[in-house]
């Protein structure tokens, strides 16, 4: 399958093979990292045998062949879900890879940061501490005031 | 005759198919050459309930047994 756009955009070339219970077709390396080709092609094991070979270089054919009968539309559906998925996990990668330093940043922080180096007894303290501070609106608080006394009589 | 499955090197561990192979000789006398470029798994006399499908489980097998034992490249 080739689309081709109108003048001026870039041409987009999804070219697969057809075959009984199999379609294939290949991936370039220089477009999608070996971890979505692998992650796209994992996710498609429950759903039919999946093939990787290596035509060429940078070049990684992918041949789907699904366990039970299936038409031509079912095929190329089929082929168009794995082209999605490896989009998808493309994508994701390229998140993960971006936003590694901020992860990084915030565990170093966690872990390392001065906030929470305080030991045990320094947050006992401190919750003692603010415990047996006046308060300084004197509001009462109704367990700690002391009931008044019915007069006698 | 003996259908063969070739599996590229540069994309499937060698663990893996070795495990593969494990796996599955129970179900078919399974032989394995290995060339630089592929690892040929040899299968005759293939579990008759399993038909056809033999070599295309263990084509999956060996694929989930690469991702699962892949740690993530940077690209």
């Amino acid at each position: 399958m080739s689309e081709t756009p109108s003048d001026g955009a870039e041409t987009i070339d999804f070219t697969f093979q057809l075959t009984d219970r199999e379609v294939s077709f290949d991936v370039d390396e220089d477009l999608y990292s070996p971890d979505a080709i692998y992650s796209a092609a994992y996710l498609f094991i429950d759903r039919a045998y999946v093939f990787l070979a290596r035509p060429a270089e940078r070049k990684v054919r992918v041949r789907l062949r699904t366990k039970a009968a299936a038409t031509e539309a079912e095929l190329e559906a089929l082929a168009g879900e794995f082209a999605n998925e490896l989009l998808n996990s493309q994508l994701r990668f390229r998140i993960g890879r971006a936003t590694a330093p901020i992860r990084e940043h915030y565990m170093a922080r966690a872990f390392f940061g001065r906030e929470q180096s305080a030991t045990i007894a320094e947050l006992l303290a401190e919750l003692d501490a603010e415990e047996l501070a006046e308060d300084p609106l004197e509001i009462p608080v109704p367990w700690q005031a002391a009931p008044e006394k019915a007069p006698n009589g | 005759m003996a259908e063969r499955l070739e599996l590229s090197t540069s994309l499937y561990s060698a663990e893996a198919v070795r495990k593969t192979l494990e796996a599955f000789a129970h179900l078919g006398k399974l032989g394995l050459e290995e060339r630089d470029d592929a690892f040929v798994l040899l299968i005759s006399d293939p579990d008759p309930d399993l038909g056809d499908d033999l070599i295309h489980e263990m084509a999956n097998h060996a694929l989930a047994l690469t991702v699962t034992g892949r740690s993530p490249q940077q690209s």
